[in-house]
């Protein structure tokens, strides 16, 4: 590599905080001109620490020294202020441009499209002249790929679906024509396939601007999939650097070893499930026959909005089913009625001989067969409560003849049954990491000794390695106990992990149901198709050759 | 697999690990000191606040000389050996008047603190809690008791109930629960959002439940600080309120009163104002400096993550 093929270099940058801790302890790379460099690690990794304190970009407020070199395009960044200066030029360029993780945040709620772009001229000193200003904005969001630019100038970012906002972060970021794009986990707050259209788009962009571009993400097969070179940061440091391929296939770090390890391919053929008969001839635990699910029309004269229409699903005792479906699809609102937390309109949920209601009076019964996992772990836990007290509320409600010290004693053994030690019993979930908390929630849940547990995407809200593992204590406990679980998702890693049987939702409706093996290697609908084309893989090639 | 099991990794979201002031396994007062240590806001109020309290339950041994003892021919005598602050209108120790005086201090905030929480919290707590009607009459009666002026509140119940102690805590109260129910329902509003809110539901806690052990809990400490600041305006109203003669009356004694009694003869006896001014003001700053520090430290402890 020569110099002059060099566009972005850092040596040695470190970032200590006021608080004495230092997120990135001494990073040093190189990018070359047009390169994709993909920065991969989890929470506290110091990724996206990394990329902010190069740019000038510390949250504000963070009391923090920067120190080291960043030089972009043979330009060294001054950094006599201790940490780099906001909005570095070179030359008559930006040094960068950034793409952030939620594009509507990013956007101002009351500027239109066209303020927005203008303030970026503006910004960048290229406001020019106003002849052909419109056009230039114009081409800009031409440029973007973004259908019918003019309107979309008109338009205020609520306005715009996910995808088209982030299009347009991507189309300011590039007004400055910077040396080098810095995204930062661009897709996660987007559905796969978008996800998979906006990289798409900065690879396209990428060719035509022969740009220079770094990737953060903590998805691992996402980075290898579309960057040539891959970083792997934990702790502040970089563990491995190397061609995106290598990584993929011979890890040296423990580290990326161990990511790699929790990284599910949907695609791997070794994850083939043997379905057990057994189970298959059990009669189904849960059944929903026909269930819509309607809400009431947000303005006069709009017809009520269906959200779920007409959806059977059933479930059987020791098995995984896994609704599947991008946002708007239906699957929340199907997960709520079938807990009774979502009145339905048409159809019915039956478990045990009895129809699932809305009803308070039902409450206690349902909960004692129907129990959840939410989301996101860091809110589903009362901030005031030991988790010991939160598992003993639920002993208290569904198990009432334990007297005080069985409670405590049972809370334990459910302490014991997710892997968590019985010492964390007095502590508050303020204390615990996000894997530890969502175990104790499935504690919480298995203290109501349910024949139903429901997932409400248990695993978006964590690290790749504590989703591997908090989905095996799920798949384990289902074995176990007997359970039948619902998951609700919309991420192909976690159902290839655990599920039995799939059922994709798109608009409201089943438009395929199949065991995962079937699911997987042939889908019949497009949009099944769709989706699995939209999931980061290294494997999958030949799978979506067979399949189109 | 060693550095990724759960009960060992470090939460990566708090770089610094457990939390000292959280830790229930850090001893106690180490506990309390570290916090009062990082917080000086609240030590300085603690400064003024615990030697207040404590003059007030010992005011009857403390006083030099009886409260009410009239020294004829002393009358107004500025500050001397034998009368440290002065004397008053009456040839009273001004000394002795302001140590009694503090159990009205220390006492009114207490009380109408108490009947405020009493009052307000069940009212803004259901109304936060069940929404619908009950929410908007309650907030509707708020709403016009916000509009009382307590000038006039003072000035009407002293019309019925004489002027005395029992108008100073009644009036404060009118005046307060509104403020106080209204906070309650918003920060319960709030806390009724939280999903562990819902969660509770989904495990099967019954409505009481959930409102106690989930939503009261969170919601307490805006509640909190503003009963506390409320509690150091408390005293200036009450000075207020017997500084225009509707609250307590002489032989008995408040701060608020010498203040008023002191304020005809202000060129002939200054001291009969500045005390009682310096204490009024050195109470109050140190109440609102606790307030304050009780308020940064709860904000700290009430997060998620």
């Amino acid at each position: 590599m020569t110099e002059t093929d060099v566009t972005l270099r850092v040596a040695d940058l470190r970032v200590d905080l006021a608080s004495g801790a230092q997120p990135v302890e001494g990073v040093s790379f190189d990018v070359r001109q047009g390169e994709m460099l993909g920065i991969v690690g989890e929470s506290g990794s110091g990724k996206s620490m990394t990329l902010r304190a190069m740019s000038g970009l510390l949250p504000h407020g963070v009391r923090a020294t920067v120190t080291g070199s960043v030089t972009v395009a043979g330009t060294e960044l001054a950094t006599a202020s201790g940490r780099p200066p906001r909005h570095p030029r070179v030359g008559d360029r930006a040094a960068f441009g950034y793409v952030f993780q939620e594009p509507l945040a990013a956007l101002n709620p009351g500027f239109t499209i066209r303020r927005h772009l203008l303030e970026a001229l503006r910004a960048h000193g290229r406001l020019g002249d106003r002849s052909d200003r419109h056009d230039r904005l114009v081409a800009a969001l031409a440029d973007v790929r973004l259908p019918e630019p003019e309107r979309v100038l008109r338009s205020h970012p609520h306005e715009l679906s996910g995808g088209m906002r982030q299009r347009v972060v991507i189309a300011l970021a590039l007004i400055g024509r910077p040396h080098v794009l810095l995204a930062d986990e661009p897709t996660t707050a987007l559905d796969v396939t978008v996800a998979a259209e906006v990289l798409d788009l900065v690879q396209t962009l990428q060719r035509e601007h022969s740009l220079t571009s770094v990737l953060v993400s903590h998805d691992l097969s996402l980075v290898a999939q579309r960057c040539d070179r891959v970083l792997v940061m934990y702790g502040g440091e970089i563990v491995e650097s190397g061609a995106a391929a290598d990584l993929m296939t011979s890890p040296q770090h423990p580290y990326t070893q161990r990511l790699l390890e929790a990284t599910v391919d949907p695609f791997d053929p070794e994850l083939r499930r043997t379905p057990d008969p057994e189970v298959e001839s059990r009669a189904p635990l849960m059944t929903a026959g026909g269930v819509t699910v309607t809400y009431p029309a947000r303005r006069r004269r709009q017809d009520p909005v269906v959200a779920v229409d007409g959806v059977d699903v059933a479930v059987r005792a020791g098995e995984v089913v896994a609704v599947v479906g991008e946002s708007g699809s239906g699957k929340s609102s199907m997960a709520k009625a079938l807990a009774g937390m979502q009145p339905v309109d048409d159809g019915d949920v039956r478990l045990g001989g009895r129809t699932v209601t809305t009803d308070r009076r039902d409450r206690t019964w349902l909960t004692g067969e129907v129990q959840m996992v939410f989301q996101d772990p860091y809110s589903a836990l009362n901030p005031r409560m030991p988790v010991g007290t939160a598992i003993q509320r639920s002993l208290a409600i569904h198990q009432p003849a334990l007297d005080a010290a069985s409670r405590r004693e049972e809370a334990r053994r459910l302490l014991d049954d997710v892997g968590l030690p019985r010492s964390f019993e007095d502590r508050y979930p303020v204390e615990l990491s996000g894997g530890q908390r969502q175990r104790v929630v499935v504690a919480r849940a298995l203290a109501a000794q349910p024949r139903v547990l429901l997932a409400d995407e248990p695993t978006s809200a964590l690290d790749v390695s504590v989703q591997a593992q908090l989905l095996a204590l799920l798949r384990d406990l289902v074995d176990r106990r007997d359970l039948g679980m619902l998951l609700i998702t919309h991420d192909f890693a976690a159902v290839r992990a655990i599920a039995d049987r799939v059922v994709v939702m798109s608009r409201g409706r089943i438009v395929e149901a199949a065991p995962i093996d079937d699911l997987i290697t042939t889908p019949t609908d497009p949009y099944t198709r769709r989706l699995l084309d939209a999931v980061p893989s290294a494997r999958r090639t030949h799978t979506t050759q067979e399949s189109t | 697999m060693t550095a990724l099991d759960p009960t060992t990794a470090a939460d990566p979201l708090s770089p610094g690990g457990v939390d000292p002031v959280l830790d229930p396994a850090s001893a106690r007062p180490q506990r309390v000191w570290r916090q009062l240590h990082r917080n000086p806001k609240t030590l300085v109020g603690l400064l003024v606040l615990v030697p207040t309290v404590l003059v007030a339950i010992l005011a009857p041994w403390l006083t030099p000389y009886p409260y009410d003892q009239v020294y004829v021919g002393e009358v107004l005598g500025a500050p001397d050996a034998d009368h440290l602050l002065g004397t008053d209108l009456n040839g009273r120790d001004l000394l002795s008047r302001l140590i009694m005086g503090t159990r009205v201090v220390v006492g009114i905030p207490l009380v109408v603190g108490l009947l405020t929480l009493l009052i307000g919290v069940p009212v803004g707590l259901l109304a936060g809690y069940l929404r619908g009607p009950f929410d908007a009459v309650a907030m509707r009666v708020v709403d016009i008791f916000l509009s009382f002026p307590w000038l006039l509140v003072a000035l009407g119940l002293a019309s019925v109930l004489g002027a005395g102690l029992s108008t100073v805590v009644v009036t404060l109260v009118v005046v307060y629960w509104p403020q106080v129910a209204r906070v309650t329902r918003n920060s319960v509003i709030a806390v009724t959002e939280a999903e562990y809110v819902k969660a509770a539901a989904a495990i099967g806690e019954s409505r009481t439940s959930i409102v106690l052990r989930y939503v009261l809990r969170n919601a307490y400490f805006p509640v909190l600080v503003l009963l506390s600041s409320m509690m150091a305006f408390s005293i200036l109203n009450e000075a207020g309120i017997s500084f225009l003669g509707f609250g307590i009356q002489s032989p008995d004694t408040s701060w608020g009163l010498e203040l008023a009694a002191g304020s005809t003869y202000l060129s002939a006896a200054p001291h009969l104002v500045v005390f009682p001014g310096i204490a009024i003001v050195v109470v109050v700053l140190g109440m609102n400096l606790f307030a304050d520090g009780l308020g940064d430290l709860l904000s700290r402890q009430g997060r998620n993550r």
